[in-house]
């Protein structure tokens, strides 16, 4: 256990009562503070049943569990959660309640007092890019659905966990606010450097937001890796298959341009105007860039906008 | 027909408020009865399949039937009509209690849980709000159940709007029959309505909207 880990497993295991076979088989993991790790998986893989042990909603049938240390079988399961953010796909909202009254929910229990509260509802609907005036006073089922997850998202931070559970909070939701969501919740991530541990059975989606990602089959996880490790370097068949893809373009979307970039070349050339992209950029949006622009290469910068490294096609034939 | 009111108003207005009275007291008592036990059963399947067939087969005897059964036990008079009509309106509560809190999105319960709410806390904010609509609606069935068996009630002595009935029947006296009617329909019809609309607001607020 180093002081890094947000989340530490060891051994766990859980059989439901009357199955046959265990959901799943004893699990070591270990989550870094501040890391978005994905689990991937099929339904009935054990990837819920796995998330669920972390807030108690599961007890484990073996095997341990700390959060920042803290052995979780010690904490009384509702205050563990009060410390946890859980968001799930089918958001429950209180619809009952307004938006605000939602939101406010744990800090409420928690006795915040009323003018923190306040203030702490308007940051988070403007976090979630949600104008507090217009939404504090509606209800859920006065929104559509991305917006309701929106809610969802506010809600399970109100009380500002470091750890975030996500069970496919966006699984429910139509392709375009999906992408806009994922993109609002890395940038989250980044702002706050939430431990976030995220259940999806899209392939794409657990690639492009996990700093590393959890591959699940049959409740065993196959292989805990960054995404291009796993791309890479496939510890099995059954992760193989899963990420193989024969149509290249897909498989750009997997590669983002920090883990590829030509870093020797990391000065910009100040006779071209090459395009330049973020380093979170996946090879895909990559060479469109580079399909669009006048230069071979794509200058690669990092979120303080300096100059870090290069792709060319060469990069992208390699990845 | 007005003559009969105008010479036995005084009667009618004691039988009335007595009806009310009979009412009144079995659905209280039925409801704190049905409130807790409902509850208890939506959470608890197995216990259900028990008791829900004990409560339908109740519900099966006939009222005149019910009432002659009490007759040993407890003899005429308010107590055995109480506990019969309790008796009776048991399964239509029970029922709609259930049918309420099973009614609650699965969903709801996890977000609620997994935010941190102790299971008293769920049941207060949440749970009871959103199955309120379901429980006023078997509240409003139980009461106009109640109202209705409650004037054969007088069969054994308890009074009610049943007197002028059983009178009239008697007597062969028509007038009173049609006026004993019109007062136990009216009261019935008006107890729905004021209890529909509670339902409807209940329903409202539970679905989000504000509720003046």
């Amino acid at each position: 256990m180093t002081e890094t880990d947000a989340i530490v497993m060891e051994g766990i295991s859980k059989t439901f009562k009357k199955a046959q076979k265990p959901s799943l088989y004893p699990t070591d993991l270990r989550i870094e503070s501040g890391s978005f790790v994905t689990i991937l998986g099929a339904s009935g893989c054990g990837k819920t049943t796995l998330l669920k042990m972390v807030n108690r909603l599961y007890e484990p049938s073996s095997g341990k569990i700390l959060i920042n240390g803290q052995d979780i079988a010690r904490i009384a399961p509702t205050k563990l959660r009060r410390q946890i953010g859980y968001v799930i796909q089918q958001t429950g909202l209180f619809r009952h309640m307004t938006i605000e009254q939602n939101v406010a929910m744990v800090p409420g229990i928690l006795g915040w007092d009323k003018e923190k509260i306040n203030r702490r509802i308007d940051d988070l609907l403007n976090l979630v890019g949600l104008s507090p005036s217009e939404f504090r006073k509606r209800y859920p089922g006065q929104l559509s659905g991305g917006q309701q997850q929106r809610i969802g998202l506010a809600r399970a931070m109100a009380a500002d966990p470091s750890i975030m559970l996500m069970d496919e909070p966006f699984g429910a939701i139509d392709a375009i606010n999906r992408a806009a969501l994922q993109d609002e919740i890395l940038r989250i991530q980044k702002q706050l450097h939430k431990t976030i541990l995220f259940v999806t059975h899209d392939i794409m989606e657990a690639m492009k937001l996990g700093d590393k990602v959890i591959v699940m089959n049959e409740g065993k996880v196959q292989q805990f890796a960054r995404p291009l490790d796993i791309l890479r370097h496939p510890a099995n068949e059954f992760v193989r298959d899963l990420v193989h893809s024969d149509d290249r373009l897909q498989r750009l979307a997997f590669v983002r341009a920090k883990d590829v970039m030509n870093t020797e070349a990391a000065v910009p050339d100040p006779d071209k105007e090459a395009p330049e992209a973020p380093e979170n950029s996946t090879l895909h949006e990559i060479l469109m860039l580079l399909l669009g622009g006048r230069t071979d290469y794509v200058q690669i910068k990092d979120e303080k906008n300096n100059p870090v490294g290069r792709v060319t096609l060469k990069e992208i034939r390699r990845a | 027909m007005i003559a009969y009111i105008e010479n036995n108003y005084l009667e009618v207005i004691t039988l009335f408020l007595q009806h009310i009275e009979i009412t009144v007291i079995s659905l209280a008592i039925a409801v704190i009865i049905a409130l807790p036990l409902g509850v208890l059963l939506a959470k608890n399947a197995a216990l259900a399949a028990i008791i829900m067939p004990v409560l339908s087969v109740i519900y099966t005897i006939p009222s005149l039937a019910m009432f002659a059964l009490l007759i040993p036990v407890v003899g005429l008079g308010l107590e055995p009509a109480i506990i019969a009509l309790v008796a009776y309106s048991l399964l239509i509560l029970v029922r709609n209690v259930i049918a309420g809190f099973r009614s609650i999105d699965p969903a709801v319960i996890e977000a609620g849980l997994g935010l941190g709410l102790s299971r008293w806390q769920l049941f207060c904010k949440i749970e009871w709000v959103l199955a309120l609509p379901a429980i006023l609606g078997g509240v409003r069935i139980a009461a106009v159940s109640i109202i209705g068996i409650a004037a054969i009630a007088s069969w054994i002595n308890a009074g009610g709007l049943g007197v002028i009935l059983f009178q009239g029947l008697n007597e062969s006296n028509t007038p009173q029959i049609v006026w004993g009617t019109i007062l136990v329909a009216g009261m019935a019809l008006f107890v729905n309505y004021f209890l529909s609309v509670l339902e409807s607001l209940a329903l409202a607020k539970s679905k989000g909207a504000d509720v003046k």
